[in-house]
Formats: C-alpha cells, structure tokens, sequence
C-alpha cells in the first residue's frame, strides 16, 4: 500500500485521543448509523435484509476502532469485501463515511483542531482500504452473474440449437416430400424425399424452378389466393417426373406465420399416392370380383346339376343305342357338347374358388418344366422361352392341376401379347423391346408385415414366388383395372372367350395366395404370383389320376339329393349296377330315413347344398348317430368344406360334379368296401 | 406447463423478461439493455418498483425466519427465481429441506449451478398455476418423505395470476399439505377504481411484455386463499413485518392511487 495510505506519525499522535471519543460515545455513533442504514435500507442490494442493519451498525463502528488499534488494513478490505456480498449498497456506504466525519466534528469542537483533522484523515484512509475491498468484491459479483448469465445464455441457446436441430431434421429425413418458397413463389428448400419422388440429384437445381411446376397449375396467384382465404390448398393429379415417368400425387400446402401471424413463406407437402391407388383400384377389383363370383357360383351350381342330368341321361342311352346308328351319333354328339360344357364349368369354378380340388405336397420347378416342355412344342418358334428357376425352390401345397392350368393361362396370356395379330389394342403400340421374351421365374419369398401391405391380399409369411414376364405390349390401367374379370378380353372373339385369367385369379385365392402386375404400355408385362409354403419341405411330383371305370355291385344306398332329376339318375344309374336305392330331398329326411332303417342302409350318397339341412350338417348328425355310417359326398359347390375336411371328417369319398357315370359307381362301389 | 406465453427462455435477449426485470430493479446483474430500458419505462411510471421488489424479497427472508423458529425444517417455494444469498437455503439451518421452483427452465438450470451439489435441496420447473405438477412428480416425496406439514412460499407472484388460477393453486396446497403446514405470500390491495394513469401505464408495460397484472383488494385476496386462514397477526402492511417506515407504500397510493403491499402467514 502506497506511503499516503497509511496513518502518518503526527496523526498517531492523536490516536489515542480518537480512541477514546469512540470508545465513550459508541451507543451514540452506533445510533446515527443504524439511523442511516434503516433510511437507506432501499439503497442497499435486496439481499442486505433491514433486520441486519442494527447489527452491521454496531460492526462497523467495532471495526472502525479495531483498524485505529491496530492498523491492520487487510481486515479492513477483508471488510468491504464481505459489505458488497451482504449488498450493502454504495450511496449507503459512502455516506457512513459523512457519519463517521460528522461524528467527529462533533465531538472534537472544543478540542485540539489536529484532532479532527487526524480523524478525518484516519477516516479517509480507512475508507480507502474499505472502498478497495468493497469494489473488488461487487466486480467480482458482477462478473460472476455475468458469467452466470452467459452460461445461462450458452444453455439456452444450445437448447434452441437442438430443437432447431431437431425440426431440421424432422423435415430434412421426412418420408414425403417438403417444399418451402418465399411469398413469391421462389423455392428456397426442397428436402431430399422430394428429389426422389420427382427424380431430381441436385436441390440446386429445383430451386432455379418455378414452383407451379410441381404444384399442378401454372397460376400461383389462384395459390395465394386460395392460401389466404382457406384452411390450406389441396390437389390431386398425375404428376411426371423429371425423367418422363408418373406418379400419382397429393398435395397439402398452407402459409407459414410468424409470432405476430403475420405470412412469412409457404409450405407444401408431397405424398406418392399411386400405390395407395393402386391397392384402392385392386380393392375394387377384389370387390367386384367377390360379387361375380357369388353370381357365377350360382349359375356353376344349377348349370352342374342339369349337365349331369344330360350326360347321365345321355351315357344311359348310349349303352342301349346300337353302334353305327344315327341314334348312337346323335347322343355322342350331346356327350361332346356336354363335355364342352363340363369344360366351361370347371373354369367358372376356378374363378369362384369352389373348386374343392385335391391338393398335394409339390415343387412348383416340376409344374414349371412340365409347363415349359409344352411351350416348346406349341408355341411359334419367334418366342424365346427363359426360364430361372430357383433350384432350392421350397415346397408348397397345392393342386397340380390347377398349378398347370394357372401356368398355361398366363403364358398363353403372354404369348398373345407379344404376337403381332392376336392383339386388339388400338392405336399400334411401339414396344420398348421388339424381340418376343417369355420368361419363367420361381424363387423363394419371405415376406414381411411392411412388404405384405403393398399387395392387396397380402400376409406376411414365407412364399414361392411365381414370376411370368414378356416384352409385350403392356396393357393401360384401364385394362388392368380389369384384367381378372371373367369374360373380359382385350382379344378378338374367335381366340378367348376371356376366362383365362379369372381362373388364375380363382386359382390362386384357392391356394391362399395372392398375387401382382405391372404392367406399362410398350413395356410389356409381369405377373408375381406369391404361393405360402408348405412347413415341411417335402418334394413332391406330379402323378396321373387313376380313372375308375363302371363298376357293379350290392348293397342298399339312400341318395339324398335336393335335385329330382338328380335323384332319378342316381337311383337309375345305382338300379341298373346292381344296388338297391332310397331317396331323401334333404338333409332332414335323410337322417330321420337313416335313424329308422340303419340297419339297412350300407351307403349314404349325400349332396351338399340343400334346403332344411345342408349335407355338411347332415353328415355330422349322420356320424353321431352311427360314427360307422359310410357317406359318399356328391358335390359341385361348397363354400363350407374343402375335399379334405370331408375325407377328414370321415367320408369315404367325394365325387365331384359333374362327374361320369363309371366315376359314380367306381367310388359307390370303393365307399361301400372300405 | 403453464401458459406458452409464461415460459420465456431468462436468456432470450430480443425481448423483455419479468424476472430479468425484477433482478435488475433489485439492482442484479442477470438482464440486458432490453430489460433495463422497460425497467426504467417503468421506473418512470413507478419509481416505487425497485423499493416494491426489495419488500417483498424481504418479506419472504421475515416470514422464513418466523417459520423456522417456529420449527419448520421443510419449505417448499414457488416462483423461486435465483437462489441467492438471501433466499430460504440461505437464511434457513443446514439439513433444512428446501424445494424450489419456477416456471422458467433456464432459471432452474441456472439455479442448479448455484446451488452446487446441496443435497438437501432441489429446484425443479413447475408453473405455479399447476402445484399439482410438483406434487405428483416424485420429488417432493424424495426430499421431504411422507411429512407433508411444511411451510410454503408463493411470494411475489399472487398478482401475475387470475383470480381462478390464484384460487386453485392454494386450494390444491391447502388439500395435499397437512394440518399445521403453513403458507406465505404476498400481494398488493389494489382498487381499480382509483387507479392512477400512471398506474394503468404500468399495467399496460406489463401486459405489452406477455406478462399481465392481475389486481385486487384485499378483501378478494382473504376470500382467494380459503380455505387457509390467517393467524396472527394475519395480513399486514409488508413495512410493518420488518419495522420499516412506510414510505414505499405512500409513494404507491401517491403514484398508482393505491396498491400498498400486503403479507401473510396462513395456516391449515
């Protein structure tokens, strides 16, 4: 501490003196202060609560005379240090100074004037060590809080960041598409959803765009326009990208606002709805498919009955007819037409998947060769046939027959739109690839709860895969829009009565499959037809039916049939083999018949649709009745029973209609044996 | 929690903050010139504020040592602000639990630095329009147990609610704390009819920052706090808790027409 900061010799002399005023009128010294802290009590930090200012009265005068006594200036800065923490404030502070000094030219009126002139002196340096602790101490606190208060400031400005951040991002890894312009339109942000879906590399480029190019219109003003006065702005339409291709698009734009509500900018939002579409449109499809095929089964069931009314009727008469004779020619020509008529039927039951078929375990790969062996040997020469089968291809269950019959009406299907002429689409298609590919895939699928949504139909689990592929002409959505119906065909009359497909669509519901096409004009077309696998692995191959022939025998069979003129063939065609017959209408009948005469009945011929009570409910009552009792199902329309439950449930046998009349006896006779 | 309006960021510099304010009237380093120029606006209007400010701080540091001599050793307070030198923590015995909070989050993370690693206190956010909040949260059970006869501080901040949201803050803490608990606040009695242009000025500052006043008698602020009831010496003048003179409330009635501050001990 510098020399003038420090008591000079000749004020010490006076010391003693000062002492000792301090000493005898402390109460009164103490008072005066405490009467100034208190008036000046707001002029202290908030921290320094009044209640302490008696108290800090008295310590300062207490110190006071501790520095005269002992010159100790470092307790004194220690002092004000400790003040400015307490807040003591500076106006207060610097008038305890003017106390101090009224005090003692008060008390020193009638002494020495070196008295109070060493005082006043005393006073002045003790202030200046107390003033140095005090304003060290409130810089320190100010810039403490300061420092607090960037930190705070740090903090907070960190948070924002990571919000910021946060939002950034949100928009940045979107799953549809951003797009933000300024109030006049210009893009200043695309995020990188939108560049995918309108197959842009580069936001750069975007933004040197006009906005309208992606909003479906070229007035922006109708926009603006629409933004300020709506809750928003929507469009639907068919958008191109870049690259020339399209995607259906929905559009959601609004105005960004500000605090004060004010208009800033505008954001728009982009959602790729052609999947969404297209799932809408097979919906549809699968809909209106489900509603032909209720009427189809209908007239499958009727027509059946009445087919096998006519071949039966026709195989009887034929037996009598002599050979050669125009009654023999004639009725051969009726067993032709039925036949064709059998043919037609059994497609038509394809399509309304009552087909009950007889599914085995098999590698589709062996369907697929089998397939691909025929096509070599009819289809013309200019279509390339590849085939990529996977060699580890897993199996699954499924009717052979019917595998082929799917294989064939999608190659044929292909075939067709790859050969110039058999094709009725107008105007003439350029194709993206001249030459005539048909290509056979097969592989293993594993598809997912995600992957399954994108297929109408679709379930998550492990499938084979079934791929037909040409280089056709592709077919416009208006005809995939269709594709499955049955007697629809873009084909000229004489080459498709249009079931082809609608078989496999049956075909593959059958099997509990389901199913995709893609398809583009020019571009040619792909069929995926996804099959569930069966759990164990067991290769399985194709083998040939074995075809009963007419078969006599004995025995009593009660035919329940709801049909008359199916009755009437039953019982005749069972007379003349050799059986006795009973008849029942319905299921009803049939069990009260059985319940009273079980003793002579040793088959029941049971159809399935019936009034009262149906043939499925009617053989469970049958079973309970006699678990024994030997049942022959006769069927050409189910919707509560597959081939297999009723073998499972305990039939004998099922006969499907319309069948031959040697197929008939052949499983009557099987059915009373087993 | 609480108004999005409420919950200013304490270091959003753009624009002007209650509690910045305040620290800055109460002569604190923690504000900017944004602040500082609507203090002065309203130092203007009100050169009292600061004296205000100062009184009801002082109130709080009177009422705590009162509770504590009366043996309260758990305090929960709310719309704490920063726990500085004078706050309860600091007046109060070690091992006395204290739970602070305020609306402002970086108020509180600013709090946790000051605060250190005192394990016998915490500062969370809750708004105190929904006590509930901090009831529910988990911490109040942490530090205090299941005693639930504690004092509680809702000092300074009885006029920047509604008359409902006032109401249904003491009414939750009067259910959950038990028989003998305690609570102080303060507030000013204000009669709009004879309130002063100045006064309607200050209320329009205010009300300009996103943080209205909300004014009333005396005599709605007892009908407010039921079911508490006031002991001893029940509402007071803020002055005469603490020996003053009372100056800062004749400058409000010569300035504002009225507004002299009142304060309370309430009990269950």
């Amino acid at each position: 501490m510098p020399e003038q900061f420090t008591i000079s010799s000749q004020d010490k002399k006076h010391l003693k003196k000062i002492i000792d005023l301090l000493v005898k009128n402390e109460s009164e010294l103490t008072a005066r202060i405490e009467k100034l802290l208190i008036s000046l009590a707001y002029e202290n930090r908030f921290t320094l609560h009044p209640r302490f200012l008696k108290k800090l009265s008295k310590v300062e005068v207490d110190n006071f005379i501790r520095y005269l006594q002992k010159f100790d200036s470092e307790k004194v800065v220690e002092h004000g240090r400790v003040r400015a923490i307490e807040g003591l404030g500076e106006k207060p502070l610097l008038s305890l100074c003017n106390i101090f000094k009224e005090f003692f030219f008060d008390h020193t009126k009638t002494l020495d004037i070196g008295i109070l002139q060493a005082a006043i002196r005393t006073i002045d340096i003790y202030m200046i060590h107390y003033l140095l602790g005090y304003m060290n101490s409130r810089v320190e606190q100010t810039l403490g809080e300061q420092e607090q208060l960037r930190k705070a400031l740090s903090t907070a400005l960190d948070q924002q960041r990571r919000e910021l951040f946060i939002k950034n991002h949100a928009i940045h890894t979107y799953v549809n598409g951003i797009m933000l312009t300024d109030l006049d339109g210009n893009i200043t942000y695309v995020n990188p959803a939108f560049l995918r879906m309108w197959r842009f590399n580069d936001s750069d480029k975007v933004k040197e765009l006009q906005c309208t190019q992606f909003l479906g219109t070229t007035d922006f003003g109708i926009i603006m326009k629409v933004l300020k006065t709506e809750h928003g702005w929507h469009k639907e339409f068919t958008a191109q990208c870049k690259d020339g291709s399209t995607f259906e698009l929905v559009i959601s734009a609004s105005l960004i606002k500000d605090d004060t509500n004010q208009p800033i900018g505008i954001m728009a939002s982009f959602i790729d709805s052609t999947e969404r579409i297209r799932l809408e449109s097979q919906f549809r499809q699968a809909q209106k498919m489900e509603a032909l095929g209720q009427l189809a089964g209908g007239i499958v069931h009727d027509f059946n009955n009445l087919l096998q009314v006519i071949t039966g009727y026709t195989s009887l008469e034929l037996m009598n007819a002599p050979k050669e004779s125009d009654c023999y020619n004639n009725l051969m020509q009726i067993k032709v037409a039925t036949e064709r008529g059998k043919g037609l039927t059994e497609q038509l039951r394809f399509f309304t998947r009552q087909d009950t078929g007889r599914t085995r375990t098999l590698c589709i790969n062996d369907v697929v060769n089998e397939t691909y062996n025929l096509l070599k040997r009819t289809f013309q020469p200019e279509i390339q046939i590849m085939l990529n089968l996977d060699e580890n291809l897993r199996t699954i269950k499924a009717d052979p027959s019917q595998m082929s019959q799917l294989l064939m009406n999608l190659c044929v299907n292909a075939r067709d739109a790859m050969i110039a002429g058999k094709v009725a689409i107008k105007p003439a298609i350029h194709r993206k690839t001249p030459e005539n590919i048909l290509t056979l895939e097969t592989s293993n699928v594993d598809i997912d709860q995600n992957r399954a949504t994108h297929f109408l139909n679709g379930k998550p689990g492990s499938y084979i895969c079934v791929k037909v592929s040409d280089t056709g002409v592709g077919m416009p959505p208006e005809v995939i829009e269709r594709l499955f119906e049955p007697f629809f065909t873009t084909k000229s009359e004489k080459t498709g009565i249009g079931l082809g497909l609608a078989v496999v669509y049956g075909i593959v519901h059958n099997h509990n499959g389901f199913f995709d096409v893609q398809s583009r004009l020019g571009e040619g077309s792909r069929f995926e037809i996804f099959l569930p696998v069966l759990e164990e692995s067991i290769k399985g191959t194709i083998t040939d039916e074995h075809k009963p022939s007419l078969t006599h025998g004995r025995g009593a069979v009660l035919v329940v049939d709801d049909e008359s003129q199916m009755r009437e063939l039953a019982i005749t065609t069972l007379r003349q083999c050799g059986y006795n017959t009973i008849v029942a209408e319905n299921g009803v009948e049939a069990l009260s018949l059985y319940k009273h005469r079980k003793n002579e009945i040793d088959l029941v011929i049971l159809d399935v649709i019936m009034p009262k009570m149906g043939g499925w409910e009617c053989f469970h009552h049958l079973k309970e009745f006699d678990p024994e009792v030997k049942v022959l199902i006769m069927t050409g329309y189910t919707t509560d029973g597959s081939v297999e439950d009723f073998l499972k449930e305990g039939a004998k046998d099922v006969i499907i209609k319309p069948f031959d009349l040697d197929t008939f006896t052949g499983s009557v006779n099987k059915a009373l044996n087993l | 929690m609480g108004k999005e309006s409420d919950v200013r960021n304490i270091a959003d510099a753009s624009k002007p903050n209650a509690g910045r304010i305040y620290d800055y009237l109460l002569g604190g380093n923690h504000n900017f010139e944004i602040d500082r120029q609507v203090a002065k606006q309203i130092l203007q209007v009100a050169p009292h504020m600061s004296g205000f400010f100062r009184l009801i701080r002082w109130f709080l540091g009177e009422a705590t040592r009162r509770l504590l001599d009366e043996g309260f050793t758990k305090f929960l307070d709310f719309a704490s602000g920063l726990p500085t030198m004078d706050h309860i923590h600091q007046i109060a015995p070690k091992e006395t639990k204290v739970i602070y909070s305020d609306v402002d989050p970086v108020t509180v993370a600013y709090a946790h630095d000051i605060i250190g690693e005192n394990m016998d206190i915490r500062f969370v956010v809750c708004d105190v329009r929904k006590p509930e909040e901090i009831l529910k949260s988990g911490v109040v059970e942490e530090l205090f147990g299941n005693d639930r006869k504690i004092a509680i501080g809702l000092n300074g901040i009885a006029y920047f609610l509604t008359d409902d949201e006032f109401s249904h803050s003491v009414k939750v803490l009067y259910d959950w704390a038990d028989k003998g608990s305690r609570l102080f606040l303060c507030d000013s009695d204000v009669t709009a009819a004879k309130t002063t242009e100045d006064g309607e000025k200050t209320l329009e500052i205010y009300k300009q920052m996103g943080q209205p006043l909300y004014l009333r008698t005396l005599q709605k602020t007892k009908e407010l706090i039921a079911p508490w009831t006031t002991e001893e010496p029940g509402f007071m003048l803020v002055e005469d808790w603490i020996d003053m003179d009372k100056k800062m409330t004749e400058k409000a009635e010569k300035t504002w027409g009225s507004g002299a501050l009142y304060g309370a001990i309430l009990k269950k």
